[in-house]
């Protein structure tokens, strides 16, 4: 079975968030509409004006209210379900809003993608887009590393995380099994110690990379 | 891309261009020079492809080891692989197997360094002649499979001094024996019966005639050698006389058999009693069933009779017998006993009471004028003519190439220099073993005779029976399969550090694979013979193949000048 064609996008993509919140390690940012985030794992990158881009790869999305004091309550009654709830309450798209956090797995100061931290965090109220699919290839063209920082993530479920972004940089490269076979190499030496965690890792991403698993 | 991960690089994405690298095997992890190396496989080299014996290189940082693979391992880097393994028939299963099998599940090979070769740094000349390992590449180290080049450089590339043997085991690529060296000493064809003993003696035949590295005296138990001989399975295949026309003579001990199959020898062999000597009886004690006393009384005789002995001894009756016993004060069962056993050689077709010497005289002169000799036994294929002649003859030799080489020695004249000589012994056992090799020629030429520029090429099945000091002194030995354990202990008389290659030796075929080792060859090698067919003839004949004939011949138009003018 030949491999599914690269997706392609040459130009930087619009952006899908605005950072409001950055650290050298994470950054959160706000979906640009709610509730279209980009998905679980996919690379995104924040520019700035000094010329450096950040890498972070999608860890986690929420939904919730805009701040903590107004906590979304149950609007649905008399039969209203799911959709009509956001069609006869349209203030809702201004009370509620969709978050992401982005852990930083790299940077390119203009020498080429570097998978180490950036020496600044991103700042805040940038864009963020996602990595088009020659980014994404010419980011993991450089190595695994990531993973490492990926799996040793608190907080967050980082092999789910991993899964993810292994399945669409190999959608991305146009070669998912192979790319999950090198990758799940490289978490391989990553996990040597602990093999439990390794082997529902591999099964997992073996679900998401069912090319190669039909040969 | 990914090339640093050695991954995805086997897409053949490759520009076309680019330098192939040598396919590369894994990596080293530990050893000793003592123990040998620890190489860890890449997740891209197959453990099945790796066989015993197989001949590859590490690359170290100031030389290029080749080494030999001694064993083969699975291993893995965490025990709980292997305690819950990823077994089941499903997808996920099988992805996990993939991923792992290289960087948790391995595997690993173990070779055995043997030889060493400097690697050019920019503007210096490194050497390009390898020497014996003494030391030991560094820690990961890559390890390649041996290319062409690599089996060119370390075994030589046909030509004068070099002869093809056979190709490796899981390559097609020629390796080389070294047969000035190869002659120098006295070598060993070791196998089963069936494993194709003879084949590998024509092939080494065929070299050292074809560069005339050294002239040839084959005692052909079998008529095997001379002329056409049937092979299991392929039918005949040619002689020496047939290959190398006018190089090599045949002598018969049987001139009857030799024209029932149409083979015209150019001479017969016999033999005069006068020529038996006393060794030469000890030495048929088996055959002839000789007691321990016989060879007092022999000796008693020929002190008695000098070179007569034998007939003298024949001729005697009872009451001459009785009387000699008494003169000499011999024992007269013993003497009785000898007489009537020696009459089992008196009836041998070409034992004569007295010869002219004429037959044994053309036969030591045509290998000294550097034709080469093979001796058919025809129906006399038995061991007691065998081992007889082999000795009566080879002694004769001897005498011959000493006298020579003294004189060679007083003169130092080139011209005064004797011919290499190798001589083929079947059945060496007989002549070399424990008991023999102290007394027969045999012995003597085995331990010493390469200062005398005799050497033997000893042909056996049975390597255990040879003697262990004449054993040490082989210097190539060439082995086929063999299975007895005090066989295989045997061939490995006087090799040091050669455990390793008991495991080879143990997985040859039982046909057209031999492994060579010893003074002929840098390093041991194990092969697959080659080929003694159509191609071998023509790679023998002066011309070359036929094609390269029909090339070098001028055309009858470049003579003549065109038809259409």
């Amino acid at each position: 079975m030949s491999p599914p064609a690269a997706i392609v996008s040459p130009m930087p993509t619009a952006p899908v968030g605005e950072v409001i919140e950055a650290t050298t390690t994470e950054v959160v940012a706000q979906a640009c509409n709610l509730e279209s985030p980009p998905p679980l794992g996919t690379f995104v990158i924040v520019a700035d004006d000094r010329g450096c881009e950040v890498m972070g790869v999608v860890a986690h999305v929420e939904t919730g209210g805009l701040d903590s004091a107004s906590r979304p309550i149950m609007r649905g009654r008399d039969g209203v379900r799911d959709r009509q709830i956001y069609e006869e309450n349209p203030d809702l798209l201004f009370v509620l809003r969709t978050t992401f956090r982005a852990l930083v797995v790299g940077h390119n100061a203009g020498e080429g993608w570097k998978q180490i931290l950036p020496p600044l965090p991103p700042r805040l109220h940038y864009s963020v887009r996602i990595a088009t699919s020659d980014e994404a290839r010419a980011f993991t063209e450089v190595g695994f590393a990531y993973l490492g920082s990926l799996l040793s993530a608190t907080d967050i479920p980082s092999d789910e995380v991993v899964a993810a972004n292994v399945r669409l940089a190999g959608e991305q490269r146009g070669e998912p099994y192979a790319f999950a076979l090198q990758a799940g190499r490289e978490l391989a030496q990553c996990l040597r110690a602990d093999y439990a965690r390794l082997s529902a890792l591999l099964r997992r991403m073996a679900l998401a990379a069912p090319t190669g698993a039909a040969r | 891309m990914l090339d640093h991960l050695n991954g995805f690089s086997t897409n053949g994405n490759d520009p076309p261009d680019a330098p192939r690298p040598h396919p590369r095997l894994g990596v080293l992890v530990s050893g000793s020079l003592a123990e040998g190396l620890t190489a860890r496989l890449d997740a891209e080299a197959s453990v099945e492809s790796i066989r015993l014996g197989k001949f590859v290189k590490v690359a170290g940082e100031k030389y290029a080891y080749f080494c030999l693979v001694s064993d083969v391992q699975l291993d893995s880097a965490n025990a709980d692989v292997v305690r819950d393994p990823p077994s089941g028939p499903g997808a996920a299963d099988a992805f996990v197997r993939e991923v792992l099998a290289g960087t948790t599940t391995f595997g690993s090979i173990k070779l055995k360094p043997e030889l060493m070769l400097e690697i050019a740094i920019s503007g210096e000349a490194a050497s390009d002649v390898p020497q014996a390992a003494r030391t030991i590449p560094p820690h990961f180290s890559s390890v390649y499979e041996a290319t062409e080049e690599d089996f060119h450089r370390v075994f030589g590339a046909e030509g004068e001094e070099h002869f093809q043997i056979g190709q490796p085991i899981d390559m097609d690529v020629p390796v080389c024996i070294n047969l000035t060296k190869l002659v120098q000493r006295s070598n060993g064809v070791f196998g089963k019966s069936g494993t194709g003993k003879s084949f590998l003696t024509r092939l080494l035949l065929s070299g050292t005639i074809k560069t005339g590295a050294a002239v040839n005296l084959i005692f052909d138990m079998h008529s095997e050698y001379g002329w056409n001989a049937t092979t299991e399975g392929t039918g005949e295949v040619k002689g020496l006389s047939q290959l190398f026309p006018g190089k090599v003579v045949v002598f018969t001990l049987d001139p009857e058999s030799a024209s029932k199959r149409s083979v015209r020898p150019d001479g017969s062999v016999t033999i005069g009693l006068d020529e038996i000597t006393v060794e030469d009886v000890t030495l048929l004690q088996d055959e002839l069933k000789l007691n321990r006393t016989a060879e007092e009384s022999a000796l008693l005789c020929e002190e008695e009779f000098g070179k007569e002995w034998v007939r003298r001894l024949l001729e005697m009756d009872g009451d001459e017998l009785h009387t000699f016993a008494d003169r000499t004060g011999g024992h007269i069962g013993s003497l009785g006993a000898l007489r009537n056993k020696l009459r089992k050689v008196r009836v041998l077709p070409f034992v004569k009471d007295t010869v002219s010497h004429s037959s044994l005289d053309q036969l030591i002169a045509s290998l000294e004028s550097g034709k080469h000799v093979v001796l058919e036994f025809g129906h006399q294929r038995n061991l007691l003519a065998y081992i007889l002649v082999a000795n009566i003859i080879t002694r004769r030799l001897h005498s011959r190439w000493v006298s020579k080489t003294e004189t060679f020695l007083s003169t130092k004249q080139e011209a005064d220099k004797p011919r290499q000589l190798m001589i083929t012994i079947e059945e060496a056992h007989k002549f070399l073993n424990s008991e023999a090799a102290r007394q027969t020629t045999f012995g003597t030429i085995a331990r010493e005779l390469r200062k005398y520029f005799v050497t033997l090429l000893v042909v056996d099945q049975r390597p255990s029976g040879i003697d262990p000091e004449v054993l040490s002194q082989i210097g190539t030995r060439i082995t086929c399969q063999l299975n007895d354990e005090r066989d295989i202990d045997a061939i490995f008389t006087g090799v040091s550090g050669a455990s390793h290659l008991r495991g080879v030796l143990a997985t040859l075929d039982s046909r057209e694979q031999a492994l060579v080792l010893g003074h002929a060859v840098p390093m041991p090698i194990m092969i697959r013979t080659r080929s003694y067919d159509e191609r071998f003839y023509a790679a023998m004949s002066p011309f070359g193949t036929p094609a390269a004939l029909v090339s070098h011949a001028t055309r009858y138009t470049e003579i003549f000048g065109g038809e259409d003018d």
